[in-house]
């Protein structure tokens, strides 16, 4: 991934901020994965990061979110049925 | 073991409300998202025997929706101008709120203040396609990075690609919103960015760098 930005404060680089937020380390080794995990339990700087990442993205979540209309439902079933 | 076509209804249902609301926020509109819903579930009730059965329903079907959604649109596909993103940092919300504002954001709704559910779709919305359905299928439907690269048929190389500059330039629109509020102040990088980011031609594919 092209990062272009300074790690944070803890030297945690963006990139790892990603892998964590999203639980994807494919390619991470083993033992890199675990250090990476036990500093995130210490680490303020990384929580905060992460919390606020979670937070935008359920805010992002509920904002696209949008209600299936029962008629739009009930159309697709109609037209389902003539098939069946 | 196949799928049988005697249970697709009943399968395929309670994944109908989360293909709907993707494929308005793909399209922009309610009336295209209901004929796109429609013929995702034509065409995965007539391809439902070569569904493997005990496999991921959920995203197979979501295959179908982005692909009849890129086939229709493929005329308006345009390539991002990768160039615009190039002086956007990472976590770019966060170290414009947190770093430069000092704003406190310690409550959920606090940040919900912060973006009314309109920008949040207009910033969703303005992203070039590609992205907007990476972030979509990632942020708003929780996929996983391999689960989208079956999904959109791409690495997963590309997947993080896409994620990653889809995720920023919507933190910047989203900074942008509360600029204009005078919620946070100006900053330098958020003068020389944002003129029209899909304004630059051809399809997407061609544009991806790698990771
Ligand atoms: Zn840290």
């Amino acid at each position: 991934m092209e990062l272009n930005s300074q790690p944070l404060s803890c030297n945690v680089s963006s990139e790892d901020v990603y892998r964590m937020l999203d639980g994807y380390f494919e390619g991470v080794e083993q033992s890199r994965r675990q250090s990476l995990s036990s500093h995130l339990d210490s680490c303020d700087c990384c929580t905060e990061v992460l919390q606020f990442q979670l937070r935008l993205r359920s805010v992002i979540g509920s904002g696209c979110r949008e209600e299936l209309p029962d008629d739009v439902r009930r159309r697709v079933l109609d037209s389902l049925n003539k098939l069946l | 073991m196949v799928a049988d076509q005697a249970t697709f209804v009943e399968d395929t249902e309670p994944f109908m409300a989360s293909l709907y609301s993707t494929a308005v926020r793909m399209t922009g509109n309610r009336t295209d998202a209901e004929d796109l819903v429609q013929e995702t579930y034509l065409r995965a009730y007539r391809s439902y025997d070569k569904f493997q059965a005990g496999t991921n329903l959920r995203a197979w079907l979501f295959r179908i929706l982005t692909n009849a959604h890129i086939n229709r649109y493929r005329a308006r596909q345009r390539r991002p101008d990768e160039t615009e993103l190039d002086d956007v940092e990472d976590l770019y919300l966060y170290r414009r709120i947190r770093d430069e504002a000092r704003i406190s954001m310690s409550a959920e709704d606090q940040l919900m203040q912060y973006f009314s559910e309109a920008e949040v779709v207009s910033a969703v919305e303005a992203l070039p396609d590609a992205y907007r359905m990476a972030v979509l299928l990632a942020d708003v439907e929780g996929f996983s990075y391999k689960e989208i690269a079956e999904i959109l048929e791409i690495p997963v190389g590309t997947v993080m690609s896409r994620l990653h500059r889809g995720r920023k330039m919507l933190e910047k629109a989203l900074y942008e919103f509360a600029v204009s509020r005078g919620i946070a102040p100006e900053t330098d990088t958020a003068e020389d960015l944002d003129d029209d980011p899909g304004a630059t031609a051809d399809v997407v594919d061609t544009a991806e760098t790698t990771v």
